[in-house]
C-alpha cells in the first residue's frame, strides 16, 4: 500500500507499444494495484474495464505508425483514482469517430449486432462507470483522454 | 499475446442439436477472433442452440460484448438460441449497464437454460 490522500496521489505512468497484447497487463496492473490501495473488488474491475476501453480506443484509432506508443498516467488518490491516456494521433476519421462515440446513441446495441464489433460501446461503458469523461485532441491529433471515478464510499 | 480463455464443450442429453460451452477465463479484443471462430463452427456444423456457462468468465470488454450479442443474432436467424447462465456479478453489471440483459437470453443456472429450450 502506498502513501496518499485526497491532495496528494500516489502516481504511476506506462508507456507501451499500440497494441492490443499490451492491454491485458496493463489493465490488470491498473486494478491490483487499487486492490493493494484498499479500493473494492468491484471498484478495482470498474477501472480495468475502463482502463481497457480507453488503452482499446488509443491503439484502434491514435495510431498512425508500426512504431506508435500509447502513454497511459494513474493518479490514485485515497477517494477517487484518476486516468489519462494519450495518444500519439490518429487519422482526421478516426477523431470524427471517436468525438462522435463520446455522443450517446441509444443506437449502438443494434450496431454491435449487426457488425459483429462493439464500436462505441465501449465509450458508452466508460461513460456509464465514471464520474468524469473528457477527451482533448491537440497538435497533429494527437489525443489525451482523460477519466475520473471516485470511491464509492468517499 | 492473446489473454486466457478456454473453451470447454458438453453435449446436452436429449437435446442433439444443442451444445453447452464452459467459457473459462477473460474474453477481450486479444481472443474474439477465436472464440469467433470456434463458435461459429458450432453453429455450422449444426448446434443451433448454444448454452454458455460464464461461471468461470471472469472479464468481459465491450468487443466481448460485441460478439455475444453477435452470436445471439445469428443462432436467431438459423431459428436457434444463445442462452447465457452462471453469469458473475461484475460481468452482469457490464451486459446491464448498457441495456444488453434485453438482447440476450440471461438464465441463473445451466439447467433453467436446459429447460428453456425448445
Amino acid at each position: 500500500m502506498f502513501s496518499m490522500d485526497t491532495q496528494t496521489p500516489y502516481v504511476f505512468k506506462v508507456k507501451f507499444p499500440s497494441d492490443l497484447d499490451y492491454v491485458s497487463p496493463v489493465r490488470k496492473f491498473v486494478a491490483e494495484t487499487l486492490a493493494v490501495n484498499k479500493f473494492s473488488p468491484k471498484f478495482a474491475y470498474r477501472s480495468e474495464v475502463i482502463v481497457d476501453e480507453i488503452c482499446h480506443n488509443a491503439i484502434i484509432h491514435g495510431s498512425r505508425t508500426v512504431d506508435a506508443t500509447v502513454e497511459i498516467e494513474c493518479k490514485v488518490f485515497s477517494d477517487r483514482f484518476e486516468f489519462q491516456v494519450n495518444d500519439q494521433g490518429g487519422k482526421r476519421d478516426d477523431i470524427e469517430r471517436l468525438k462522435h462515440a463520446m455522443k450517446k446513441s441509444d443506437a449502438r446495441l443494434a450496431d454491435a449486432s449487426q457488425e459483429k464489433e462493439s464500436r462505441g460501446l465501449g465509450l458508452e461503458i466508460v461513460r456509464l462507470l465514471s464520474e468524469e469523461i473528457k477527451m482533448e485532441v491537440g497538435e497533429d491529433n494527437m489525443t489525451t483522454v482523460r477519466v475520473v471515478r471516485k470511491r464509492e464510499d468517499a | 499475446m492473446e489473454s486466457q480463455i478456454e473453451l470447454e464443450y458438453e453435449d446436452i442429453k436429449g437435446h442433439a442439436d444443442t451444445k453447452m460451452v464452459r467459457f473459462v477465463g477473460d474474453l477481450d479484443a486479444t481472443n474474439v477472433e477465436t472464440v469467433l471462430e470456434k463458435i461459429c463452427n458450432l453453429f455450422n456444423d449444426g448446434f443451433i442452440n448454444i448454452i454458455a456457462d460464464f461461471k468461470k468468465l471472469r472479464y468481459v470488454n465491450s468487443t466481448g460484448l460485441g460478439i455475444l450479442l453477435h452470436f445471439s443474432k445469428s443462432a436467431k436467424e438459423k431459428n436457434g438460441s444463445f442462452k447465457i447462465a452462471n453469469v458473475n456479478e461484475n460481468v452482469y453489471e457490464i451486459i446491464e449497464i448498457i441495456g444488453a440483459t434485453t438482447l440476450l437470453e440471461i438464465y441463473d443456472e445451466v439447467d433453467e437454460a436446459i429447460a428453456a429450450l425448445k
